[in-house]
């Protein structure tokens, strides 16, 4: 039962995910939402890689889920983060700064390779 | 993760629609964005839609990232599977019936082989028990005297010297070593009856090395083992219910074995029977009281227990390292064997070396001989069961076929062929494990009453346990899904190898003619081979019944009515030599002083048992084409016998009381000894020389008409001689009381009659003549009895199949008919077109069944009786019968067709 592979981009949508429901309860539309917001409209979450994300991350225990109502009243499913995924926000934030950090190390050297 | 995959696996439909519910909202939500932008209602939810992309495609891949997908699918698939059966509930019964009896047939015949072959012996650690056996290379004498089994290759067997026993059991490799000697019959006088009982000798190791024990009292123990310790009997669990009453009080007490006084010292566990499969010794003695038990056993040697050259103790040990190779074992066990014979062999080619052999199954009598019924049972009910899995396949065809739009949609629509196959594989996965679990009640019900019909002595087998076990689950399971993956694939390959465009380019419910006569070119294909198979079941059965039909029917030269047989055995109770011909004789005379008797007389065979032995006779007079001997069966009898069974007397005299232990020697002589040896002469009054060297002179007295009488199936040159003029009386005897009329107050007066002379010895096998032919005849009727039934049940079996093809075609081609009523075809052509389909099928199928039917009897040869070679009756009854099969499988379709409107027909459309 071995899941697919992450490849990076993936794990970062797992990431971005994570930290968006770490804000608080939230509904699939709100992440999808939220993200475009806080990063000005520059990342946009395709709806075909977000909800099979949240399916898995939920099946990993790192999300739980709750029908609730929302903000229109209609009733929504609302994601929550658990204290496994708390642990697992927490790691790969660490890892994302660290290979950030480390990429922009480099891409900040002067001159060029011409 | 266990439970979450349970959990998500239950809750998979609610699960589905949650997900449902998830998008949908995320829909709704986008689009109250978009019309708060300004869009229009319809305009938003359109756009919304848009954004999103494919909503099934994403539900889908919400699941896929979920665990348990393929059994998802399974369960998915079984649920439509199920659902179509309920559909057609006729249909799918009789598919799951039909599944049900094939493969019970086979989990029933397999239980058998379960219970006689593959099944440990229940005692401790049977893993680790070894049977002894040695080899020469060579036939020729190692002993002078020998009681066991000897076989080929070479020569080899299963008895030692005692002397042998005692060497290896000092040796290293065992942690115990047992001698036991075969299993035999006993009298127990207990509670005040004397019975007779199996019953075995067995060194005072015997128990210790099974582990077995005791459900009251104590086993056998190296102290009783001794000639001069007081006989001690230990009883099965068996013997303690039936004839001890099941009273543990019993333990401690006095009973009579073999006329000697025993003490009962205990009773061993439940469900044991020793380390022989399909015998079931009620009496275990220690072995060293043989001489006080059955002091016949070893008649005519000194002392058995130092005679190097009488080998009669057969050994089983358990080994201290049970994971030594075999053959390191034997290698170091033979030069001990070796150093025990007395004299050393007298060719290289005798030497003997030791054979050991796993016998955590035991060992069994029964085994012998017994692969070529196996083979048959097996090989009829594997012929069933491809039967049953052909019509199953054709049923699913069909119904593939009727849903061939919906599969071309479905396969445009990018479904994979894989998830088609597996969606067709699982209809009949279903169906085959329906049938298996139908099949499991076959299994449960029916070996039981298999082993009634074997053939063993005494009816033994039957202590045989059958049952369920996980052999006989993980059998049946298996089969079920070879026969899916065999059989389902038929329907899933030809269903999924579709031409798209045409199929979906067709009117529903009318399918291309292309595609309509491929799928009927399988089915036919399946149904003559369904045809072949039958023929052979039904032209094997045929000869089995033939057989015994010739066997029941042959003349048997003498009169089996009214004649009670039982036989008695006084050397087993103390009768020396020297008394045995008196006894008999006063046993004669209480029967004949019986009211109702007509005539008594005895012999050393019991009828139709096969046994007797041969001899040489030789005359300088005989016509033998060079030869001047003549081996014949010996008959040896008390006087009288030939009138008492009722062999017409052709010539001469009967032997009767005046051919005495001091008279002349004489004979009677049967037809076919006078035709071979005198060409036909009557031959009495001549003096021929009997025993191949120092043949003694025997006058002819008498000629009688051939008798069938030690074994149905021969006719051999006979001659009866008069067991008092023999060197000792027969230990062992069989009486045979002709009377007025058999009947139940007959047997006590009988009983009473032996008693009179001794009351200590028990009447063995009180039988009717009639009842003792039946029993001989227990293998050819249990032949005749499955195979009929096998044959029967293919035939029902390939009939449902015809009639099932032929509906459907009818159904296929209902346009065509109706076209063809419209025009002015009558409906006895209708009829008649359907019925030539069908017999154009069947006899497709006979055609490809005849030749392997003919060499049928050339494999069954040995089992055969009165069947001429290549007689063809067998097929020419077989192929008829098939043929009307055909016939009346079709009618209803074909009548069907016939009825058809035309309108309603052609408007179907």
């Amino acid at each position: 039962m071995a899941d697919k592979k992450s490849d990076l981009l993936q794990g970062t949508l797992d990431m971005l995910i994570l930290k968006t429901v770490a804000l608080g309860p939230i509904h699939g539309y709100g992440i999808s939402l939220r993200i475009q917001q806080i990063s000005e409209e520059v990342l946009q979450v395709q709806q075909g890689s977000l909800y099979p994300a949240l399916h898995r991350l939920e099946h990993r225990g790192w999300l739980t889920s709750q029908w609730g109502e929302s903000d229109n009243g209609r009733m929504a499913k609302f994601y929550q983060l658990t204290p496994l995924g708390e642990t697992q926000l927490k790691a790969e934030s660490e890892n994302w700064t660290r290979l950030s950090n480390a990429v922009s190390l480099i891409m900040a050297l002067e001159g060029g390779s011409k | 993760m266990i439970r979450g995959f349970f959990s998500t696996l239950f809750s998979r439909r609610k699960a589905d629609q949650e997900i449902d519910a998830e998008l949908q909202f995320h829909l709704a939500a986008r689009a109250d964005e978009l019309r708060r932008q300004g869009l229009s209602e319809s305009g938003a939810r359109r756009r919304a839609r848009l954004e999103f992309g494919g909503v099934d495609l994403i539900a889908e891949e919400c699941r896929d990232s979920r665990p348990a997908r393929w059994l998802h699918d399974l369960l998915q698939d079984l649920d439509y599977a199920w659902r179509m059966m309920k559909r057609s509930p006729v249909v799918s019964a009789a598919a799951v019936l039909s599944l049900g009896l094939g493969i019970g047939a086979n989990t029933a015949i397999f239980s058998l082989i379960d219970a006689i072959l593959l099944r440990e012996l229940p005692v401790d650690r049977p893993g680790e028990l070894v049977v002894l056996n040695w080899q020469a290379r060579e036939r020729g004498s190692l002993f002078k005297s020998y009681s066991g089994s000897i076989r080929p290759p070479g020569m080899q067997g299963n008895a030692f010297s005692y002397a042998a026993f005692e060497s290896l059991r000092k040796q290293e490799q065992f942690t115990h070593l047992a001698a036991y000697l075969g299993v035999n019959r006993f009298s127990v006088a207990a509670r005040g009856q004397t019975n007779a009982v199996s019953g075995q000798l067995v060194s005072g190791s015997y128990h210790t090395l099974l582990g077995v024990q005791p459900a009251l009292g104590r086993l056998l123990q190296p102290a009783d083992d001794q000639p001069d310790a007081p006989l001690a009997v230990v009883v099965s669990h068996r013997f303690w219910e039936r004839s001890l009453g099941a009273d543990p009080s019993q333990i401690g007490q006095g009973l009579r074995v073999n006329n000697v006084a025993a003490t009962l010292v205990g009773v061993t566990a439940p469900g044991f029977f020793g380390h022989e499969v399909g015998a079931h010794p009620d009496v275990t003695l220690p072995l060293a009281k043989v001489r006080d038990v059955d002091p016949e056993f070893f008649r005519g040697l000194s002392d058995p227990f130092t005679n190097r050259t009488s080998w009669a103790f057969q050994m089983m040990g358990r080994l201290r390292e049970p994971r030594t190779p075999a053959g390191e074992v034997e290698r170091s066990l033979t030069p001990v064997l070796l150093g025990t014979l007395d004299p050393a062999p007298a060719k290289p080619g005798l030497v003997p070396r030791m054979l050991v052999e796993p016998a955590a199954r035991g060992i069994s009598g029964l085994r012998r001989g017994i692969d070529a019924t196996f083979a048959i049972l097996l090989g009829s009910t594997l012929v069933v069961l491809l039967i049953a899995s052909a019509n199953v396949a054709n049923l699913l065809l069909a119904r593939a076929m009727g849903r061939q739009r919906e599969i071309a949609v479905r396969l445009s629509m990018g479904a994979s062929r894989s998830r088609l196959w597996r969606q067709i594989l699982s209809e009949f996965l279903l169906l085959a494990a329906l049938g298996a679990a139908a099949s499991l009640l076959v299994a449960l019900l029916v070996p039981g009453w298999l082993i009634t019909l074997l053939p063993s002595r005494d009816g033994d087998a039957a202590s045989i346990v059958t049952g369920l076990d996980w052999r006989l689950l993980l059998v049946t399971s298996s089969v079920a899904l070879a026969i899916t993956l065999v059989f389902g694939a038929i329907p899933a390959w030809r269903a999924t190898r579709l031409d798209l465009s045409g199929a979906l380019k067709e009117n529903a419910g009318s399918l291309g003619v292309g595609a309509s006569t491929a799928r009927g070119r399988i089915g036919k294909i399946m149904i003559a081979g369904q045809v072949a198979l039958c023929l052979l079941l039904l032209a094997g059965a045929g000869m089995f019944v033939r057989t015994l039909v010739n066997l029941k029917t042959v003349e048997l030269g003498f009169a089996r009515e009214r004649v009670v047989l039982f036989s008695l055995n006084p050397a087993q109770v103390g009768y020396g030599d020297e008394r045995r011909a008196a006894f008999y004789e006063r046993i004669v005379k209480e029967l004949d002083a019986v009211p109702g008797v007509q005539s008594v007389s005895g012999s050393r065979v019991r009828p139709l048992t096969g046994g007797g032995y041969w001899d040489e006779v030789s005359s300088p007079q005989f016509n033998l084409g060079g030869r001047r001997s003549l081996g014949v069966g010996i008959h040896l009898g008390l006087p009288h016998f030939a009138t008492t069974l009722g062999v017409p007397m052709l010539s001469g005299r009967d032997l009767d009381e005046r051919d005495r232990a001091n008279g002349p020697l004489t004979m009677v002589v049967n037809e076919t000894f006078a035709t071979t040896a005198f060409g036909g002469r009557n031959p009495v009054g001549e003096t021929v020389l009997l025993g191949d060297r120092d043949g003694q002179p025997h006058q002819i007295v008498g000629l009688v008409r051939d008798a069938r009488y030690e074994r149905i199936r021969e006719r051999t040159p006979t001659v009866y001689l008069a067991a008092a003029q023999r060197k000792a009386m027969p230990e062992e005897m069989t009486f045979a009381v002709r009377t007025h009329a058999v009947s139940s107050a007959l047997i006590p007066l009988l009983r009473a009659a032996v008693a009179r002379v001794e009351p200590n010895i028990p009447l063995i096998e009180v039988r009717t003549l009639d009842e003792q032919i039946d029993d001989s005849l227990r293998s050819e009727r249990m032949y005749a009895l499955l195979c009929g039934i096998f044959a029967l049940l293919a035939l029902v079996l390939s009939a449902v199949g015809i009639f099932g093809v032929m509906a459907y075609q009818a159904g296929r081609r209902r346009q065509e008919i109706g076209v063809r009523l419209a025009l002015g075809a009558g409906r006895d052509r209708v009829i008649a077109m359907v019925l030539r389909e069908s017999i154009l099928m069947v006899l497709a199928g006979i055609l490809a069944g005849l030749p392997l039917a003919y060499f049928l009897p050339k494999l069954m040869d040995q089992l055969l009786f009165g069947l001429k070679a290549n007689d063809p009756s067998m097929f020419i009854a077989a192929t008829l019968i098939l043929l009307v099969t055909a016939i009346a499988a079709a009618w209803i379709p074909a009548w069907r067709a016939a009825r058809l409107d035309p309108m309603t027909a052609l408007r179907a459309e």
